[in-house]
């Protein structure tokens, strides 16, 4: 990867500001449950639907249980959750990726025809399909939710690659037989990584938003255990009493996804402007005398 | 619009007054004290090494110095007025219709989907105002002017279906649109093939000549100034260290830069011999020397050469020479003229 | 005359009757047609050819990055074109051939530093210890003159004659019998452009080795080459030794690039006088006719049919049907 552009991106102020509140949610993940100012499953049915208090910064569920607590221990689960489905997608978009370029046509032409197909499927839909044959568990859901979107992850990385595998430099390491694998590992994955990174942060957003929606509709997970999104839905229910009340976890939800889409597109911009620096003013440009004629859909 | 027979005109097209060009925001000097002019139906070549300064000029008497460059001192001028402190608004009056200008990458000036006719016409509406029938006839004539058979044909086509040389003529076509005075010329014949470089260059030679075209040629190949050009400005590290008629140069070049560029250039003789090269590499653009900027590669260097700054002086019809030891190392004809004499 | 082709030994390379196609299907499309070539040890060859001549695709089919339909490839009398994936292999870690891309900014991973940039095939054939291999880098680099200071720098932190340096040192540290530069000195000015062509000169010699220089005009080839093979739309119009063929050039089209080609002296043939100036009849129509034709001034009816590649002179090869008369008629029309 190349070295300079993680520091390039924290020089952004925006993807600054996205990191700190990462780290922050990184933090809950990580200490969630021992850092929650109560026990998250406890019950109070003497103070049920409460508005924020000394006790309860953010007030009490209609089962007395403190809201605060839930979200700070409900957040492994909730992005746990949504990074496990990003690492299938990895795992079954990225390296078929990477692949298609080195496997030949028909690895390219099968993989490209079988996420055709499984672009068309309605990601929500499926995961809640896949919940009626597997039963209601979390991790099964969010590998299906992963397969849904490893297609974005084939593509994205199949293109990077294809642009760097063309790259003369590729052309030279095969001609000192160097081995395919080694040459897309040494020539191509560092400079796919950055892309595929970008994707992964943005598809980490959109997996957090599906995790929410399904653990909104109660899918995936079995109650009592706290999640943002089921939070938000037990919240939704008693909005005639606390309207404010899905304030809190709405926020959270979509403070964690902007900040990942600010540093993916931070990171993007990054990338963008890193490759080769223009030689300085003045100086003659490198000629491509025929390679353009001679190998045109090369 | 005829102009078979220019008029004589002494003013010239353009005119650098000891003009300096600063880059990246105003740290790094990059060009000083360059003064040159063209004149209608003359050619004007800007030799020198990458990085001497030759496209920076060329860029400020074109007005499109890229962001944190800046004209520091000095004037530029068109055909009198001076156009130094132009916004680019009042630039863009100026393009098209006193100024064309060709680049070396000729494609990527054109957009890759629409017919180059269709960008041609669009250049000579912008440029003359004329209603797109009058437009359309104009760009054919435009087309064939530069030397491109089968014009009503070649309109038609986009970008992708014609050859890199082809794409210089519409590319030329596009910047005589207005019928300019001059022609802006920067490496626009350098990733071309050799045989359609020749035509291009004849093209040049004869739109200077017929139409009193004057051409600022800017290049890093001696060969092919001394192909187009009648007047030659010699670039090193940011300064001009010769300027002369071509003539004079190529015979007596009397700087050492210039001498050491004529021998390291092609010949056209292909015996097997030791090649000879200039020593030593240019100083970055901008570094701060004492005296002569060449006297880190420079033969007859001596104490003079690097106490103090040297000026650019007259020394015969339109021949300035920056050398301190222009008057002990006289006489030193080129080795290439040498050769062809013996 | 050093190195020059000594026509009893064997040569390092022989091409023979190449015939390469790229493309598949409808689209594919005959590159190069019948291309012969030699190259012996310790001589320089160069092959000139503008833009579609094929010029590249040679330098790919010879190093096996494409494969001929028709004709071989030998290395030392072997066979190396159109071999299977092990031998292939085994060919290309022997390091036997090798080859300087064109650009050196694209061909040198921006990534890596000038010493992995150099080691890499060391590595490859993974023969040698880290630290032989590092002797070995800092040996190639010193030999193409270039300070070991320079090992921990990437690609985009020299300059393009060092970049062209470290391309070539790349190719050397593998002790190659057979090195092709493709375009060598095309992105470099004059005084750069003869300080490589000076290195090459001076590695022939010192490691006795056959060097292709792969150039699209007739400066990139002056004072080193010894001979010179004249490409035109994947055929060859034109060989022989360098000093013969630019001096009198037997086929038009060299006579053209000859006229072309930019220079600060004087030219003995006129470029203006050997373009088409109108074409008088259709010749070009001919699909097996002269390559050239279509651009020749001097094309008649006979060159409709192919001219065959004629060896003229011992050593000097050219395909045209008026090679002996159209110099005198480029004479006397003014």
């Amino acid at each position: 990867m190349r070295s300079g552009v993680l520091r390039r991106v924290l020089r952004i102020r925006s993807a600054q500001i996205a990191l700190v509140i990462l780290l922050g949610i990184a933090v809950l993940v990580v200490f969630g449950s021992s850092i929650a100012p109560q026990d998250p499953l406890h019950q109070d049915v003497a103070r049920l639907l409460q508005g924020p208090s000394g006790a309860h910064w953010l007030g009490t569920d209609y089962l007395g249980r403190d809201v605060l607590s839930r979200l700070v221990a409900g957040s492994r689960l909730s992005v746990l959750t949504a990074v496990e489905a990003v690492a299938a997608a990895l795992v079954v978009g990225a390296l078929p990726g990477l692949a298609s370029v080195f496997f030949g046509r028909w690895f390219d032409f099968i993989a490209n025809r079988l996420t055709d197909a499984i672009m068309t499927l309605p990601t929500l839909v499926f995961a809640i399909a896949f919940t009626a044959v597997l039963g209601n568990r979390m991790t099964p859901v969010m590998l299906a939710v992963g397969f849904l979107i490893s297609p974005y992850f084939f593509r994205v990385t199949r293109a990077a690659a294809l642009q760097y595998a063309q790259e003369p430099y590729v052309d030279a390491a095969r001609l000192f037989g160097v081995s395919r694998v080694r040459v897309v590992g040494t020539h191509v994955v560092g400079k796919v990584l950055p892309t595929v990174l970008v994707t992964a942060a943005t598809a980490l957003a959109g997996a957090l938003l599906t995790v929410s929606s399904l653990t909104f509709l109660g899918i995936g997970v079995v109650p009592p255990a706290p999640t943002w999104g089921g939070v938000l839905s037990s919240d939704l229910n008693f909005l005639s009493q606390l309207p404010w009340a899905p304030l809190a976890p709405a926020a959270l939800i979509m403070l964690t996804a902007g900040s990942l889409n600010i540093l993916a597109d931070a990171l993007r911009d990054t990338i963008g402007t890193s490759g080769p620096p223009v030689v300085r003013a003045g100086a003659i440009t490198d000629q491509e005398v025929d390679r353009v004629d001679e190998h045109p859909a090369a | 619009m005829s102009t078979n027979t220019p008029p004589l005109e002494t003013r010239p097209v353009l005119d650098l007054a000891d003009v300096a060009i600063s880059v990246q925001d105003g740290t790094i000097q990059a060009v000083r004290g360059v003064s040159l002019q063209v004149r209608r139906g003359s050619s004007v070549g800007l030799v020198g090494e990458s990085g001497s300064g030759k496209t920076l000029t060329c860029r400020a008497a074109l007005g499109i110095l890229d962001r944190g460059c800046r004209v520091e001192s000095g004037t530029i001028s068109f055909g009198g007025t001076d156009v130094s402190g132009l916004d680019p608004r009042q630039w863009r009056a100026i393009h098209g219709r006193r100024v064309g200008a060709v680049f070396q990458d000729p494609g990527s000036y054109l957009n890759p989907s629409v017919p180059v006719g269709r960008q041609l016409t669009e250049a000579v509406r912008a440029a003359t105002g004329l209603g797109r029938r009058a437009a359309r006839v104009r760009a054919l004539e435009l087309l064939t002017l530069v030397g491109l058979r089968g014009a009503e044909h070649v309109y038609r086509q986009i970008p992708g279906e014609l050859s890199g040389g082809m794409l210089q003529r519409v590319l030329i076509a596009i910047a005589i649109a207005g019928d300019p005075e001059l022609l802006v010329a920067d490496e626009a014949t350098t990733a071309l093939d050799v045989t359609v470089q020749a035509e291009i260059i004849e093209l040049l030679r004869r739109l200077r000549d017929e139409r009193g075209l004057g051409i600022l040629f800017v290049s890093h190949d001696l060969g092919v100034i001394a192909e187009l050009c009648d007047h030659v400005v010699v670039f090193y590290a940011g300064e001009v260290v010769e300027t002369g008629p071509v003539e004079e140069i190529l015979r007596r070049p009397r700087h050492p830069y210039t001498q050491a560029m004529l021998r390291v250039a092609s010949l056209g003789d292909y015996r097997r011999r030791e090649l000879e090269v200039i020593p030593g590499q240019p100083p970055s653009v901008g570094e701060r020397i004492a005296g002569c900027r060449f006297a880190a590669r420079c033969a007859y260097a001596a104490d003079e050469c690097r106490s103090e700054a040297i000026e650019l002086v007259g020394i015969g019809d339109q021949h300035d020479v920056r050398c301190a030891r222009i008057e002990e190392i006289d006489l030193v004809q080129s080795d290439a003229w040498q050769k062809e004499s013996a | 005359m050093s190195g020059g082709a000594q026509a009893s030994e064997e040569p390092v390379l022989a091409v023979e009757a190449v015939d390469v196609y790229l493309g598949r299907g409808h689209r594919s499309t005959r590159i190069l047609d019948a291309v012969s070539l030699d190259v012996h040890a310790g001589e320089i060859v160069g092959v000139i050819g503008e833009t579609g001549s094929g010029k590249t695709t040679l330098a790919r089919t010879i190093v096996g990055l494409v494969d001929p339909a028709v004709g071989a490839v030998r290395l030392d009398a072997r066979v190396i074109s159109g071999t299977r994936a092990t031998r292939r292999r085994q060919l290309r870690r022997s390091g036997h051939v090798q080859y300087v891309f064109q650009d050196p900014l694209r061909s040198l991973d921006p990534d890596f530093t000038v010493d992995r940039i150099v080691a890499e095939g060391l590595v490859a054939q993974g023969r040698l210890g880290r630290d032989e291999i590092a002797r070995r880098v800092s040996q190639a680099l010193r030999r193409v003159g270039l300070d070991d200071e320079l090992l921990t720098r990437r690609p985009a932190e020299i300059s393009g004659g060092q970049r062209q340096r470290v391309a070539i040192a790349r190719a050397i540290v593998l002790e190659p019998r057979l090195l092709i530069c493709d375009e060598p000195v095309s992105a470099l000015d004059a005084s750069n452009r003869n300080k490589i062509l000076r290195l090459l000169d001076e590695l022939r010699t010192t490691l006795d080795i056959a060097i292709i220089v792969i150039a699209h005009d007739l400066s990139s080839l002056a004072g080193i080459a010894d001979r010179v093979l004249v490409l035109y739309r994947g055929q060859v119009v034109e060989d022989g030794s360098i000093g013969e063929v630019f001096s009198r050039p037997a086929h038009p089209y060299t006579g053209l690039l000859v006229a072309s080609a930019p220079n600060v002296i004087h030219r003995s043939l006129d470029a203006r006088q050997l373009r088409v100036v109108s074409r008088p009849e259709q010749v070009d129509a001919a699909v097996d006719g002269c390559v050239f034709a279509s651009r020749c001034r001097f094309a008649t009816d006979s060159c409709r049919r192919r001219p065959p590649l004629l060896e003229v002179r011992p050593g000097r090869r050219v395909a045209c049907h008026h090679h002996d008369t159209w110099r005198a008629e480029h004479v006397t029309h003014p």
